[in-house]
């Protein structure tokens, strides 16, 4: 396919990506802050998304490297770039779906890996390079967050200076600026993500127009080693900003509630402890995930207040997505690859294969909807449960007992079908002690 | 095996997980200890003068780590 039809694709589809990036993170820095009431939930996706809009403008220095050496980049074609897109995306709403916190960054590394591996082999693929910045980074992230988050929330509880209401305020607003910090922070990292994608297509198509038409330049072309475009900065920032508003509450009610019912001081605590990983991380040029790093933090905090509340199979599911991340877009890009590289029709049969699966997610993820309204109402997120649910609150009626009547039928009892609990009966409040020495009446008293 | 870990930065590796854990149980430390001393003794009384300065230092020294953080990954500082 010619470059002018594909770039301008392919940059679409980098943009929905870095949309479904943005509400799938979301929760990363607000699922704490709306849990424990820190914020509401609409305020706090919309200061998430400026954060993360600020951030993306902050820093482009991961955007000039954004495959990182996982891959060798000269391999690279917009067909690769746009099948490791769509494994990404679709891996992403798939976990959505299911409300798991999985990493992005993992997802599109992931496909990228597949996609190289279809079109390149072995050679393509860096094998230490993933073990160094994706596979211990995994591993050592939720740990290295989970245990500062333990410390902290051990400081914080400690002492009953801790326990009034002044000082649980104090611990709200502290959070409320901890959160923001780590949304600022996930922008300046996953925004630039998909800059540098989308500065890679640019420059693999400037090189391979170069070849069929010398001289020309196009509005998207681009050297290699250069820094991306101003258009491409802003319009990665508005996707990953807009797709933050949206607010990935199915992830949030598992981050929030999922793992282990949290207050303020604790939500505090891991917001710090994953503020202080992300921060030291991207100093020190070791990238960690923030989807691991702050579920670490949440099971930490979770830990040092209340062991027995941790929801361990919350935790177990959380892990297998995160086991699966990597293979499972692997697969599905490589599959993409693999029909893309047949030619025109098999570039558009994955685009309708993309379309259809994220259309089907959608259909059957508002069966069970998750939104600022209900986000805090439950710690589960279900799948295909309300059919069954449907059965069981819609009794048959019993032909042989009359109706009851207009005035009686909304009261709970009526509505209840059957209470197994024994009813408490009132307790009587006891009368005080006859005194042994009866006070003497007052004058006027009597 | 070997050849996988060979690309490893366990050196910057160690200085994440020191950091992260020092970082966190400071800023927590410090929040705690700014709680302590904005809190009366008792119910009635308020906290005095010098213990709302004291617990306002503590609150500005948190507030300086956690811009040196923010001043460390933004390149455009440096």
């Amino acid at each position: 396919m010619s470059p002018e039809i594909i770039v301008p694709i392919v940059i679409l589809v980098a943009l929905i990506f870095d949309f479904t990036n943005g509400f799938h993170d979301s929760a990363n820095a607000m699922a704490t802050s709306v849990a424990t009431g820190a914020f509401k939930p609409k305020i706090a996706v919309a200061l998430a998304a400026i954060m993360n809009l600020v951030g993306a403008f902050l820093s482009t220095e991961v955007a000039k490297t954004i495959s990182s050496g996982i891959v060798d980049d000269s391999l690279v074609s917009p067909e690769t770039v746009f099948a490791a897109l769509v494994g990404a995306i679709l891996w992403n709403l798939l976990t959505w779906l299911f409300g798991l916190p999985s990493s992005s960054s993992h997802a599109i590394f992931g496909a990228l890996i597949g996609a190289v591996l279809i079109q390149a082999g072995m050679a393509g693929v860096h094998f230490s390079v993933v073990t160094s910045k994706i596979l211990l980074p995994a591993l050592v992230a939720p740990f290295v967050a989970g245990v500062a988050s333990y410390i902290g929330t051990k400081i914080a509880y400690h002492g009953e200076h801790n326990a009034p209401k002044g000082a649980k305020r104090r611990y709200r607003m502290a959070q409320r600026v901890s959160s923001l910090l780590v949304a600022l922070a996930h922008g300046t990292s996953d925004g630039q993500k998909t800059m540098g994608i989308i500065t890679l297509v640019l420059v693999a198509a400037t090189l391979s127009m170069r070849e069929t038409h010398p001289g020309q330049i196009t509005w998207w072309s681009q050297e290699p080693g250069t820094s991306p475009h101003w258009w491409v900065i802003l319009l990665a920032g508005l996707a990953i900003a807009a797709g933050t508003y949206s607010g990935g509450w199915r992830i949030m009610r598992t981050m929030g509630k999922g793992m282990a019912d949290i207050e303020s001081p604790q939500g505090f605590a891991a917001e710090t402890a994953s503020m202080s990983a992300i921060l030291a991380s991207s100093h020190l040029g070791f990238g960690l995930s923030t989807t691991h790093v702050v579920s670490g933090a949440v099971m930490g905090t979770g830990l040092a207040r209340t062991p027995g509340e941790v929801r361990w199979h919350t935790a177990g599911r959380m892990l297998v997505a995160w086991l699966l991340t990597l293979p499972a877009a692997a697969l599905v890009g490589a599959g993409a690859a693999w029909l893309a590289h047949q030619g025109a029709w098999g570039f558009v049969a994955v685009l309708v294969v993309l379309v259809v699966c994220a259309l089907t997610i959608k259909i059957v993820a508002s069966r069970n909807h998750v939104s600022s309204e209900n986000v805090n109402d439950s710690s589960e997120v279900k799948v295909l449960a309300k059919a069954a649910l449907t059965t069981q609150t819609s009794p048959i009626p019993n032909p042989f007992v009359p109706p009851l009547p207009q005035k009686l039928a909304n009261h709970p009892m009526a509505t209840t079908p059957l209470r197994l609990t024994k009813l408490k009966k009132p307790k009587k409040k006891k009368a005080p002690p006859k005194s042994l020495h009866p006070r003497r009446p007052r004058r006027g008293e009597q | 095996m070997t050849n996988l870990m060979i690309g490893v930065d366990w050196w910057a590796l160690l200085q994440v997980t020191v950091v992260t854990i020092v970082a966190s149980a400071a800023i927590a430390g410090l929040m705690s200890l700014a709680n302590w001393f904005w809190t009366p003794a008792t119910d009635s009384e308020q906290p005095t003068r010098s213990r709302k300065a004291v617990g306002w230092v503590l609150m500005g020294v948190m507030g300086v780590i956690v811009l040196g953080g923010l001043y460390l990954i933004i390149p455009y500082f440096h």
